[in-house]
C-alpha cells in the first residue's frame, strides 16, 4: 500500500496543492455585492489631491462629498456638505454654509477647517496636484502653488520638524502642510542666484543653480534660507502666506472664497473629487498611507472596505454619512478590468451590472438587438486632429482648410466607431447647450481639391519641390489603439484619393505620442478632449497660446484677448457671444481638424434603478438601488438562453 | 555541492546588478516619462514630482542612490500609483501570480508526463497517434486564442465556470487550464521522445530479463533517465509561464504581477517597474538553479562541478 501511494507521488503533492489552494481561496471568498461595475483600469491613487483620472473619480465621488455633488439626471451642482451658498460681488465672492450633522466616517463632525485645509492641500506647492490649476480662479492660488514671489511679498516659511534631515527627504510630501511643522512668516527682501559650481556656461562662469537663496525679514531681522549653504536655515517649503489666498473659515460652518473674475461653472467645480475634503489628522498619522482601507477616514456615502490592486475595491455603506437614510446599497464592487471584451463577458454573465463601454465590433449587434440595457448617451468629449502650425508645410492655412475639407466625418462614424458619434464641424461638444457653434466647411473633396492645389502653388514659391516625383508628404501620429488605428487609414485613403497627398502613418505607444505632441515634434497628431465642466470655455480655453493643453504651436493676439475678456465678462448673452466669436476664429484658422463628438457606450442592466444616461457618464451611487425580483428574473432568463 | 552553491549566489549578486545597471538606463533613455499626461503637468509641478522620486538629479546620482536604497532593502513608492509601495505590490501579487504558475506547471508536468508514458509504451498505436496530434495542436494554439476558447465553451454555453475574476477557487480552473495547455502539450512530446529512446537501453533490458514487474521498469528505471529532458525543459517552461501568464491575467482579468508589470513598463512608472524586474530575475535565476540541483539527483552521472 504505502509503495503504491510513494508511487504516484508528483500527483499527490499536485492533489494536496490544489486542495490546499483551494480551501485558502474558499475561506477568503467574499460574498457578491449588491451591485458591481467594471471600472475599467485599476485607480491610480485614492488621494483627492493627487488624482486625475474618470476611474478614481468614480470611487471619490463614492466615499467623498464635496461642498456640491451631482444632480444623477442633469449633472446640475446641487448641496453637497454645504446647504447652502450665496453668491455675492457679481459672482466673484462665494459663501458657502456647511450642514451641521455633515461627519467624517470616524463619527467627528466637519468644520469649514477642513475645506480651508483640504483646499491649500490641493493647491500647496509640494502636493503637485494634477488639478490645482482649476483652483487657480481664486485670488493668488497660482501665485501659491507655482511659488512665483516677488520681493516685498508676505512670505510662509515651513520649517520640517526636524531640520537636520537631508533636502532629499524634506522634500517627499509627507512632511509638508504637517501640523508639527513650524511655520514662520515674515517679508520676501531679496532673492539671490545662487551659482551651481558643477554646471558651467559655454563661457566658464558657473550655471544658477535652479534653487535660489531667499533673504526673509523675520521680526525684522534678515534671516537666509537655502536647502545646502552654509548659514542659511533649511526648509521644507517656502511659499506665499496663505493668509494672502482668500479661502477662509468665517467660523465652524461658513466658508468664504473670493475668485478674481466671475466663473460662471464654480459651483460644478466644487462638486469635482480633486477638491473633496480630506481629514487632516488622518492625513497627518499616515503619511502615504493614508488611503489604505484601515487607515482611510471619508465623508461620503459610501466607505472603503477592501482594496487588492487590479482586482477589486469594495465599498460599503457609511453609516456616519449625513444622508444615509437615503442611501440604499449596502456593497458596492468597482472591478479593474481593462480589456472590454472581458467586462462584457463578465457583464453578460451576471458578474457585473455596469460596464463603461463595449467593444466596437459588438455595437451593431447591440443595437440590432434593441437591448434595454445598451442607452449610447451624448459624452462631453470631442475627437479632432491637431495640426502642427509650426510646421514649414502646415503653416499653409488653405492647406490646413483642404486636409479638412478632404474627410467624410459622416462615414467615419458611420463605419468605424460606430456607437452613434456624431460628425464634428466644430470643437465644441453639442452636449453643450447654452453655446452657439461656429461651423467650419464642410465635406467638399472637389473644393479641398482646388485649395490643396492653391496651397502647394503657395509652398513652391516658397521653395518647396512637390511635383508627381514628390508629392507632399504628411506624417500623421497616433497612440496605438484599434480604433485610432482605423480611422488614421481612413483618412490617409481619404487624403490621398481626393488631395493627391502622401501619408504616413505613425503608431505610438502613449508616452512618445504624448512627448511628441508636448514637443511639438509631429506634423497631425490625433486627439481628443473630455471636458471637465459643461462650458463652452472648457474646450475654447484649451487653445489659448499659454494654455498647456494647446500643443499645436498656434497662437493667435486676437484669440487670447477674447479668452481674457471671455473670462472677466459677467453679462451671459454677452459671454456667449464672445465664446461664438473665438470659435469661428479657431475654424477659420485651422489648428485642429474637428472629427466627431462622442458618445458613452457602456450597458448597465435594466434591474439598477437611479442610473441615468448622462453626458458626463457620472452616476452617484447615492441614488442606486436594485430591484431583486427584476434581477432575478432578468438573470434567469439570460443565462438560460 | 557546497563550492556550486556558493559560486551560484555570486552569480545571482552579478547577475541581478548587471539586470539592474541595463534596465536603469534603457528605462532613463526611452522617450517620455512618468509625469507626461495627455494634460501637460505645469513645469513648475512637474520639476516638484520629479524632485519626488529625485528625477532631477544627474543620472549617476540616481544610479547610486537608488542601488542605495534597494541595498538598504527600501524600494519606494510607485510612481504611478503614489498611494503604494512597491512591495505591497509584490505582497499582494506574488501569492496570486504564484498560485497561477505553479498549478499550470505542476499541472502541465503531470498530464504532460503521463500521456508522454502511455503514447510511448503504445508507440505507433492508434492512442498514441491520437494523442500525439492532440498534443501538436496543443503547442500550436497560442494561450490567448484557448482561453478564449475556454471562456466561450465553459463560462457562455456551459455556465460552468465564471468568465473572469479572481476570489473564488472556480475562478481558477480556466486561466490554470489555458495557461498549462501549450506546456503540457510540449512536456508529452519531450517525454515520449525520450522514454523511446530510453525504452531502448541495456539497462532496461535487464531490468526485464531479471523480471521486474512493467509498471515498476516503466516507473523507477525508465521515467527516472526519460525526465531528465523533461526537467531541462522546465527552467525555460517556468519562465514561459512566468511571462505567458501576463496574456493570461489580462484576458482572465487576474490580479497577479503580470499585469502590474506591462503596466509599469508602458506607463514609465520607473520604481515599480525596476522592482519587479529584478523580482522576476530573482525566480528566473533561482528556478534554474532548482533545474540544475535536480540533475544530479535524477541522474547520478551528472556532476555539478
Amino acid at each position: 500500500m504505502g509503495n503504491t501511494l510513494l508511487r504516484w507521488w508528483p500527483i499527490l503533492i499536485f492533489l494536496v496543492g490544489v486542495g490546499g489552494i483551494w480551501i485558502w481561496l474558499d475561506k477568503n471568498r467574499l460574498p457578491p455585492a449588491d451591485y458591481t461595475i467594471c471600472n475599467n483600469t485599476e485607480v491610480r491613487t485614492l488621494d483627492p489631491a493627487q488624482s486625475e483620472g474618470v476611474p478614481e473619480g468614480r470611487v471619490l465621488w463614492s466615499i467623498f462629498e464635496g461642498l456640491y455633488a451631482h444632480e444623477p439626471r442633469t449633472l446640475e451642482p446641487i448641496p453637497g456638505v454645504a446647504e447652502s451658498c450665496d453668491i455675492l460681488d457679481d459672482g466673484k465672492r462665494y459663501v458657502f454654509h456647511l450642514r451641521n450633522n455633515a461627519r467624517w466616517s470616524d463619527g467627528s463632525l466637519m468644520t469649514a477647517g477642513d475645506f480651508v485645509y483640504s483646499m491649500r492641500r490641493v493647491l500647496h506647492p509640494l502636493t503637485a496636484s494634477p488639478y490645482s490649476h482649476e483652483l487657480w480662479y481664486i485670488v493668488n492660488a497660482d501665485r501659491y502653488t507655482k511659488r512665483e514671489l516677488n520681493v516685498d511679498d508676505k512670505v510662509e516659511i515651513e520649517l520640517s520638524s526636524n531640520e537636520q534631515l537631508p533636502t532629499d527627504k524634506l522634500l517627499l510630501h509627507k512632511t509638508a502642510l504637517h501640523t508639527k511643522n513650524k511655520i514662520l512668516k515674515g517679508i520676501l527682501r531679496e532673492i539671490r542666484k545662487v551659482p551651481d559650481a558643477d554646471k558651467k556656461k559655454p563661457n566658464g562662469t558657473p550655471e544658477d543653480d535652479p534653487i535660489s537663496e531667499y533673504i526673509v525679514e523675520i521680526d525684522g531681522k534678515p534671516v537666509s534660507f537655502h536647502p545646502t549653504k552654509e548659514n542659511s536655515r533649511r526648509y521644507t517649503s517656502l511659499a506665499l502666506d496663505f493668509d494672502l489666498v482668500p479661502i477662509r473659515a468665517l467660523d465652524d460652518h461658513t466658508l468664504e472664497i473670493v475668485l478674481k473674475h466671475p466663473v460662471p461653472y464654480f459651483l460644478e467645480l466644487m462638486a469635482f473629487y480633486p477638491y473633496s475634503p480630506v481629514q487632516r489628522e488622518c492625513v497627518e498619522k499616515y503619511g502615504p498611507d493614508w488611503t489604505r482601507p484601515e487607515n482611510i477616514v471619508c465623508n461620503g456615502p459610501f466607505r472603503l472596505q477592501h482594496h487588492r490592486f487590479r482586482e477589486r475595491i469594495r465599498l460599503v455603506k457609511n453609516e456616519h454619512y449625513w444622508d444615509a437614510a437615503s442611501v440604499k446599497l449596502n456593497t458596492v464592487d468597482f472591478l479593474s478590468i481593462e480589456g472590454t471584451s472581458t467586462a462584457l463577458n463578465l457583464y453578460l454573465t451576471g458578474q457585473a451590472d455596469w460596464i463603461e463601454r463595449v467593444p466596437p465590433t459588438v455595437m451593431t449587434e447591440l443595437k440590432r438587438l434593441k437591448r434595454p440595457d445598451y442607452n449610447p448617451a451624448d459624452y462631453i468629449t470631442t475627437s479632432f486632429y491637431r495640426l502642427n502650425v509650426t510646421d514649414k508645410i502646415l503653416q499653409n492655412k488653405k492647406l490646413r482648410h483642404a486636409l479638412n475639407m478632404a474627410i467624410n466625418k459622416q462615414e467615419i462614424c458611420e463605419t468605424i466607431v460606430r456607437g452613434g458619434q456624431q460628425p464634428a464641424r466644430n470643437l465644441v461638444s453639442t452636449v453643450i447647450d447654452n453655446h452657439d457653434p461656429a461651423l467650419g466647411p464642410a465635406y467638399d473633396p472637389v473644393a479641398a481639391k482646388k485649395l490643396y492645389e492653391e496651397a502647394c502653388d503657395e509652398l513652391r514659391a516658397a521653395g518647396e519641390t512637390i511635383d508627381t516625383e514628390h508629392p507632399l508628404t504628411l506624417r500623421l501620429q497616433f497612440n496605438n489603439h484599434e480604433l485610432h488605428s482605423a480611422v488614421a487609414q481612413f483618412i490617409q485613403a481619404q487624403w490621398q484619393s481626393h488631395l493627391g497627398l502622401r501619408v504616413e502613418l505613425n503608431e505610438l505607444e502613449w508616452g512618445s505620442y504624448l512627448k511628441n505632441m508636448n514637443t511639438l515634434e509631429y506634423q497631425v497628431s490625433r486627439a481628443g478632449w473630455v471636458a471637465d465642466y459643461k462650458d463652452p470655455y472648457a474646450f475654447i480655453g484649451l487653445f489659448a497660446g499659454d494654455s498647456g493643453q494647446n500643443n499645436t504651436g498656434w497662437k493667435n493676439e486676437r484669440y487670447d484677448d477674447l479668452l481674457e475678456k471671455i473670462r472677466n465678462e459677467v453679462d451671459v448673452a454677452k459671454r456667449r457671444a464672445m465664446l461664438h466669436d473665438a470659435e469661428v476664429l479657431l475654424m477659420d484658422e485651422m489648428p485642429i481638424i474637428p472629427l466627431y463628438f462622442d458618445m458613452s457606450t457602456g450597458m448597465s442592466r435594466t434591474y439598477v434603478k437611479g442610473l441615468y444616461p448622462n453626458y458626463h457618464d457620472i452616476h452617484p451611487l447615492k441614488y442606486i438601488s436594485i430591484d431583486q425580483d427584476e434581477k432575478a428574473r432578468v438573470l434567469a432568463e439570460e443565462l438560460r438562453q | 555541492m557546497m563550492r556550486f552553491v556558493v559560486r551560484r549566489a555570486i552569480w545571482l549578486v552579478l547577475t541581478l546588478w548587471i539586470v539592474f545597471t541595463i534596465s536603469f538606463f534603457l528605462m532613463r533613455n526611452t522617450k517620455g516619462g512618468p509625469f507626461d499626461g495627455e494634460r501637460t503637468v505645469d513645469p513648475v509641478i512637474k520639476k516638484q514630482l520629479e524632485a519626488r522620486y529625485h528625477l532631477d538629479k544627474p543620472l549617476w546620482d540616481q544610479y547610486w542612490l537608488t542601488i542605495g536604497n534597494y541595498l538598504s532593502g527600501d524600494f519606494g513608492y510607485s510612481i504611478k500609483m503614489p498611494d503604494n509601495r512597491v512591495s505591497y505590490f509584490v505582497r499582494e501579487g506574488l501569492p496570486i501570480s504564484a498560485t497561477l504558475g505553479l498549478l499550470s506547471l505542476s499541472l502541465a508536468i503531470v498530464i504532460g508526463v503521463t500521456i508522454g508514458v502511455v503514447a510511448a509504451l503504445r508507440r505507433g498505436g492508434f492512442v498514441d497517434t491520437s494523442l500525439m496530434a492532440v498534443a501538436t495542436i496543443g503547442i500550436a494554439l497560442p494561450n490567448f486564442i484557448l482561453a478564449s476558447l475556454a471562456v466561450l465553451l465553459f463560462a457562455f454555453v456551459w455556465h460552468w465556470f465564471p468568465p473572469a475574476g479572481w476570489g473564488t477557487p472556480e475562478h481558477l480552473i480556466l486561466p490554470v487550464c489555458s495557461l498549462a495547455a501549450p506546456y503540457a502539450a510540449y512536456i508529452a512530446r519531450l517525454t515520449r521522445t525520450s522514454m523511446l529512446e530510453v525504452l531502448g537501453q541495456d539497462y532496461l533490458r535487464t531490468a526485464m530479463a531479471k523480471g521486474l514487474a512493467p509498471s515498476r521498469i516503466v516507473i523507477r528505471h525508465a521515467l527516472r533517465g526519460a525526465l531528465l529532458p523533461v526537467v531541462t525543459y522546465l527552467g525555460p517552461a517556468a519562465a514561459g509561464i512566468l511571462t505567458g501568464s501576463l496574456v493570461i491575467e489580462q484576458t482572465f482579468g487576474i490580479p497577479g504581477l503580470g499585469t502590474h508589470f506591462v503596466k509599469a513598463a508602458i506607463t514609465y512608472d520607473y520604481t515599480l517597474c525596476m522592482g519587479l524586474v529584478l523580482l522576476y530575475t530573482l525566480i528566473l535565476y533561482t528556478l534554474n538553479f532548482l533545474v540544475d540541483l535536480s540533475y544530479s539527483w535524477l541522474d547520478p552521472r551528472v556532476k555539478l562541478e
